[in-house]
């Protein structure tokens, strides 16, 4: 993935002073796949609090909620969620983070698969990787019709 | 004759110290004598209980114990339940009801409300009240310990933010399970700690007396499913696990020890193990693979593989080949690697050496193998604590065949310890 021409960006009329910020107003967020300008459904579901990071071609928001996992959002310059990650002592509500495709996640998750700590959901358009334990869970979903042109999955440490 | 000339050359020569190293591990871990005492406790690794070893899918590295639990203070009514899991990357117990043949007080908080839990895995939730047990393992009992009934009749409505968190798929059946229960043995004292302790997590819940339907709630400490370990009169501040080396093509069955305490006992010293201390909030440390350097890594007697990103190994099944082992890895050859385990808070580092092998070669034989010591899976890109990107490969979870042939040491948190106090983890 490039980020050299990170440039900072205005995201719901909240002006992003640096790359790290934290800002004054709440942007809305949004479930996967859908428009970041819809509501802000996730703030309010975990009572969070919010950070924006905007990079070239894509947007991020990152949540804390009340029990201390952080989340972030992947919005394209489109305004669509392309991508959420998480880590923390606990998951997050997958349900309603992952929205439409929370469907299509679960019979991934009901299907034969390696271990109870480790969970990997490939399909056509929605990918999830998932692993820990309590106290320590993080993982990933995205879909990968939605990725930005210059945003690569794999390049990332 | 030749091969015991050799083992007990490197045994000569690991008492200079070379004991953190995996390739000598068989050399002082399992295998060796047999221990004795009301601190041991036998481990079998068998193809689960009936109704799972005689399924199309029967258990692979697991590890079970036996564990008896009474109702508080009796000793008539009691039961003992076999195939429990031994899980060192979860705290506390956890039975499923449809194996418990005897009631069990429920566990009410201050209000007199029954508390109930939703158990987070990655794949799915096990949803069920706590009840009160003492809990008896070997020669140890914990007196009056808060343990999880798994399916419970009593309980059957679960709540919905269970069944979105992780996802609608419960684990509430023995063969959903995999195990008649699970015994968590990790370095925490609590299963969930201080993220649980407000509300909000959706894993514990309290139900007012005459309703079964119950609501998201803190949980203080005390209240929370635990170690029993922790619990113990004596030997309480950590557990060995030892099994005996797996060879290349596996075993059907292996049977081991769960030794309770470390440095407590003469049959429970630390001996030239390496300690590699663990952070306080995780639980994890840093596991150097090839190039990289992956922070949240973890030994897990409850993980049936060992699991870690690596690209180059072809995995089961791509390119829609056919497969016995979807999402293991399927070498060509068998891969021999090694890599560094370093403490993140403390001086322990130790290097390790281990065998990929081929899972569908594995898993094609006539012969059941419940015992796999070169069975491994891929993990590639999960975790992240970047927030320019959503992938992160931050894990190498050392799983079950990390234990064969070694002695390996969980101390719990805040314990003190012949190496120190806990957590950590020691081989």
């Amino acid at each position: 993935m490039k980020l050299a021409s990170s440039k900072a960006k205005r995201v719901m009329g909240c002006l992003v002073a640096g790359v790290l910020s934290q800002i004054a107003c709440l942007p809305a967020l949004a479930t996967l796949g859908e428009d970041v300008a819809t509501v802000e459904n996730d703030r309010v579901q975990m009572k969070a609090q919010v950070r924006t990071t905007s990079v070239a071609g894509f947007t991020v928001h990152v949540i804390q909620n009340s029990v201390g996992t952080n989340v972030r959002e992947y919005v394209a310059a489109s305004g669509k969620v392309f991508g959420v990650a998480w880590d923390g002592p606990l998951l997050p509500n997958l349900k309603q983070m992952l929205g439409k495709y929370f469907d299509d996640y679960n019979s991934g998750a009901s299907s034969p698969h390696v271990g109870r700590r480790h969970l990997t959901v490939q399909r056509a358009d929605l990918v999830v990787h998932s692993s820990g334990r309590m106290r320590a869970f993080y993982g990933n979903a995205y879909v990968p019709s939605l990725l930005p042109p210059n945003f690569s999955v794999d390049d990332i440490k | 004759m030749r091969a015991n000339l050799l083992a007990a050359l490197i045994g000569i020569l690991c008492v200079a110290g070379c004991g953190g190293n995996g390739t000598l591990g068989g050399g002082s871990g399992g295998g060796g004598g047999t221990p004795t005492g009301s601190n041991v406790q036998a481990i079998t690794i068998d193809s689960g209980p009936a109704v799972i070893a005689n399924s199309t899918s029967p258990a692979v590295n697991t590890a079970y114990t036996t564990v008896t639990v009474c109702s508080p203070g009796s000793t008539t009514n009691c039961q003992t339940v076999d195939h429990i899991q031994v899980d060192t990357g979860s705290s506390g117990l956890r039975i499923l009801a449809s194996v418990l043949t005897i009631t069990l007080p429920l566990q009410t908080d201050t209000s007199g409300n029954v508390i109930a839990e939703c158990t987070q895995f990655v794949d799915g939730s096990s949803w069920g009240p706590i009840r009160q047990a003492d809990v008896k393992i070997g020669g140890e009992t914990a007196s009056k310990q808060e343990v999880q009934v798994i399916g419970d009749a009593a309980y059957p409505t679960v709540p919905p933010t269970c069944l979105g968190t992780p996802a609608v798929t419960l684990e509430d059946t023995v063969t959903a399970f995999g195990a008649n229960g699970i015994l968590g043995v990790g370095p925490f004292i609590q299963d969930c700690g201080a993220g649980c302790t407000v509300q909000g997590g959706a894993v514990y819940f309290t139900c007012p007396p005459s309703s079964t339907t119950c609501a998201d709630s803190g949980m203080p400490l005390t209240l929370q499913v635990a170690n029993p370990v922790a619990s113990f009169a004596t030997d309480n501040n950590g557990v060995i696990i030892q099994l005996p080396s797996v060879g290349a093509t596996g075993s059907a069955a292996v049977a081991g020890y769960m030794i309770f305490g470390i440095g407590t006992q003469s049959n429970n010293g630390l001996g030239s193990a390496t300690v590699i201390a663990l952070d306080s909030v995780h639980g994890v440390f840093t596991t150097k693979y090839k190039l990289g350097t992956l922070s949240s890594s973890f030994i897990d007697s409850g993980s049936n593989a060992y699991y870690f990103p690596d690209g180059t190994i072809n995995v089961c099944g791509s390119n829609g080949a056919t497969t016995h082992a979807p999402g293991f890895f399927c070498p060509t050859a068998t891969q021999s690697l090694s890599a560094t385990l370093t403490s993140t808070v403390g001086s322990g580092s130790a290097s390790v050496n281990f065998s990929v092998a081929n899972a569908d070669s594995l898993f094609s034989g006539n012969t059941i193998v419940a015992a796999l010591s070169n069975l491994a899976a891929d993990s590639t890109q999960v975790g992240s604590g970047s927030d320019s990107g959503f992938n992160g490969n931050t894990s190498f979870d050392w799983g079950l065949p990390f234990f064969y042939g070694r002695s390996v040491y969980t101390a719990i948190e805040t314990r003190n310890t012949s190496g120190g106090v806990g957590p950590y983890f020691a081989f």
